[in-house]
């Protein structure tokens, strides 16, 4: 027996390490490491490809074509979403959970060659692991929210509001005294003889989303819970970015200077950096009124 | 000690830039599909030329066929544009031509919406599932002069 039993006698050590081991994989994390972590993770994984294009294609012509001033609104986001998830607490989450939402980042990003369609998908199943869990919730809606901002997926969105825009446009031009011959989206006026089309690029949705969602990721990253006044802040913002680019393709009608300038160059500046000044404004506003009230 | 969770992560990001995933998913500038249209008109041995008519930026040549006295446009849209409501209304109403319509290869003398989302559907899923990628070829609109026969030229 005692022979037997040192022969064996390695085996209750090896054991013992591998439950540790297993051990080390199994141990609850704490909330607040689990979403610093991953999120960074996602933030590498969401600004990677624009570093890379950066440091790829620098020039002034390269980043006035693909990005605008409104573009700015996703830095802050992040930035306010690394705020937020100092505030989530350090209560233990499943090592389930917790290596399953890295696995699906992980397998998200091998399975789809693209970064910000890996991101849309990831975003919306973190969501929806998460939905449960307090905290957790907040920070994939706001993750889901930074996702939806891309335009990628938006064109059949913004190909439906360009028709809006253009009866709106044809409207507000015969209210102001300058009626216009609108076929479908293409809209014909004095200034603009061969016609104007609104294509979905031109679209008031595309300065809508960034700022709409812009603003509700701010304010959801902002305090703990929305109230009323948060979502009319919300509507009062998608109603001023609709209501410039509704002037913006007024002015672009104008002629063909204005339209060149209001369509991609010096006036198109403008109505981005409006964009993001009236976002900003409004959050502030929303947030201001809490903190005079405290 | 660090966590497990972190060393995790750690590996995550590091096999993520290891597999070069910050340059195959680059958000680079995109290739003009007004150039790759050239290129693939003058290897099947046709002229190009500027167009006859500019429309609202949106990318365009002119093609000249041997049985066709004139040059027939060829317009190049995205997907999504092109099939917004409104928008092919506008473009009719700005080139008379004969309307042809050329996506992925298929040709139709209509613009028939639901076989091109079929189409862009069965394809693009098709694609999706082999390569991981999503690739969304242009809408390419041929306006043929009155009297012109028509034929497949893409």
């Amino acid at each position: 027996m005692s022979g037997s039993g040192d022969r064996h006698s390695p085996a209750p050590a090896v054991l013992n390490d591998a439950s540790k081991r297993a051990g080390f994989f199994l141990k609850p994390v704490p909330l607040s490491e689990f979403t610093f972590y991953l999120v960074g993770l996602l933030f590498v994984q969401y600004w990677a490809g624009f570093a890379a294009m950066l440091l790829s294609h620098l020039s002034a012509e390269t980043l006035a074509n693909e990005f605008a001033q409104v573009s700015v609104l996703p830095v802050i986001e992040w930035y306010m979403l690394f705020g937020f998830i100092r505030r989530v607490g350090n209560r233990p989450i499943s090592p389930a959970l917790a290596y399953g939402s890295l696995a699906l980042i992980v397998a998200a990003s091998v399975g789809v060659h693209h970064q910000r369609i890996a991101f849309l998908v990831e975003t919306l199943a973190l969501l929806a692991a998460w939905i449960a869990v307090p905290g957790l919730r907040r920070v994939g809606a706001i993750l889901l929210m930074i996702a939806l901002q891309h335009p990628q997926w938006l064109t059949p969105l913004h190909g439906l509001i360009s028709g809006f825009d253009a009866q709106t446009v044809s409207g507000v031009m015969s209210l102001i005294g300058h009626p216009v011959t609108r076929t479908g989206n293409m809209i014909i006026s004095a200034g603009m003889p061969d016609g104007m089309i609104v294509l979905a690029g031109c679209a008031s949705s595309n300065l809508m989303v960034p700022m709409g969602l812009g603003l509700a990721v701010l304010l959801v990253a902002s305090r703990d819970r929305l109230t009323g006044a948060d979502f009319g802040w919300i509507g009062i913002t998608l109603a001023i970015a609709f209501a410039i680019n509704i002037v913006r393709l007024c002015l672009m009608l104008q002629s063909h200077a204005a339209y060149l300038s209001w369509h991609i160059g010096t006036g198109a500046s403008y109505v981005s950096v409006g964009g993001l000044i009236v976002t900003l404004a409004a959050w502030f506003a929303a947030t201001g009124r809490d903190e005079a009230r405290a | 000690m660090i966590s497990a969770f972190r060393l995790s992560c750690a590996a995550a990001l590091t096999g993520f830039i290891a597999l070069g995933a910050v340059r195959r998913h680059g958000d680079g500038p995109l290739a003009d599909p007004a150039t790759a249209l050239v290129d693939h008109i003058r290897a099947r041995g046709y002229d190009v030329s500027a167009p006859q008519k500019v429309l609202w930026g949106v990318p365009g040549i002119a093609i000249s066929v041997a049985a066709c006295p004139q040059p027939i446009d060829a317009l190049v849209f995205e997907f999504d544009e092109i099939m917004s409501p409104g928008i092919l209304a506008g473009v009719r109403a700005a080139d008379p031509g004969i309307l042809q319509v050329s996506y992925e290869g298929e040709t139709f003398s209509t613009f028939d919406r639901a076989a091109l989302y079929r189409l862009r559907l069965t394809n693009g899923l098709a694609e999706f599932v082999r390569t991981g990628q999503w690739v969304d070829p242009p809408v390419i609109l041929l306006f043929w002069p009155a009297g012109c026969a028509q034929t497949s030229i893409l």
